[in-house]
């Protein structure tokens, strides 16, 4: 009987734990890339995002080959010259809201969180630390953040022809929309 | 004299107009670029949950046509149509991201035909095989 109690209370835990997910399949990344020369800007419309609302941990995850930009031939580029997206597919970020102590995601309002982890693309990976703005209501939690990436730092390397062109702080804007998971 | 004139005014027409189109020229998408191959949802699936690598290599980037089960769909931030496709397991999706012009929503259930770029495979979180640009093969059941 004990046994069968104690089984019930984990399960009941564990279930209690699982509906603390929220996630999404359609986040948004956009980036732009700002110079006198020319602006570059580029949109992901289906990053994947799981945030852990205890926690506070916090994972994206991009497909290099999903950023749409207004020119093809940009686009092209994006992906054979700089971020070499046939051998490195993938960007992902695997962090945590740091201050996810004095947070409550499940609660309505508006919350400033500080988030820090690592950033994989390109095949390097290196720490990074933002700040974000949640936002809690009915049962769904938005989320957005700007920081900047310079590309020297994930061994992208601009060709000097093109080097006035490609800013070395692009700024990366997240925009998520997540919802509670099953 | 006057002939190199116009053969180095050729010359520079020619290099603005390959510049020009280069600059110009359109996305590749379903609509204007050749299948390079046909397979069932499941199968690619399964062939990048067993090996990402080899199968990154075979089908990244291609144009693929995936036969699935439609399971449900979503639009995007910018108002894209997102259609899911059954996965082999449980927790994945196969994701096509469809052309803005692509509107028309399949039936639960229903077996669609979705031709597109095979983007890529998230294996850890939220098992995902993605699609984009895509555009519905077949409208209706057979």
């Amino acid at each position: 009987m004990k046994k069968l109690l104690f089984s019930v209370v984990i399960m009941l835990t564990v279930t209690a734990a699982g509906a603390q997910v929220y996630g999404t399949r359609t986040g948004h990344i956009h980036f732009f890339s700002s110079t006198k020369m020319e602006n570059i800007e580029a949109d992901n419309h289906s990053v994947n995002v799981v945030l852990q609302v205890k926690t506070g941990t916090l994972q994206f995850s991009a497909q290099v080959k999903s950023f749409a930009f207004e020119k093809a031939l940009m686009q092209e580029h994006f992906n054979e010259n700089y971020m070499e997206s046939n051998t490195y597919p993938k960007a992902d970020f695997k962090g945590k809201i740091d201050n996810i102590a004095a947070i409550d995601l499940t609660k309505d309002g508006t919350y400033q969180g500080k988030i820090s982890g690592s950033l994989t693309m390109h095949g390097v990976t290196r720490a990074i630390t933002a700040d974000a703005q949640f936002v809690v209501a009915g049962g769904k939690i938005s989320g957005e953040s700007v920081f900047n990436v310079n590309p020297k730092d994930y061994n992208i390397a601009i060709p000097s022809a093109v080097v006035d062109k490609i800013s070395e702080n692009i700024a990366v804007t997240v925009k998520v929309n997540l919802d509670k998971m099953q | 004299m006057k002939k190199v004139l116009y053969l180095l005014l050729l010359v520079v027409l020619v290099a603005g107009a390959i510049g020009y189109y280069l600059w110009n020229k359109p996305h590749e998408t379903a609509l204007n670029a050749e299948t390079v191959f046909r397979m069932s949802a499941f199968e690619l699936y399964e062939a990048f949950a067993a090996d990402s690598t080899q199968a990154n290599r075979m089908y990244l980037g291609k144009m693929i046509e995936v036969t699935g089960e439609m399971t449900s769909s979503e639009k995007t931030g910018n108002g894209m149509l997102v259609i899911y496709l059954k996965a082999p397991s449980e927790m994945g999706v196969v994701s096509c991201q469809m052309l803005p012009e692509e509107t028309h929503v399949p039936a639960p259930a229903e077996q669609v035909t979705i031709k597109g770029h095979c983007n890529g495979f998230e294996g850890d979180l939220l098992p995902e095989l993605e699609f984009k640009d895509c555009i519905l093969v077949t409208k209706q059941p057979h």
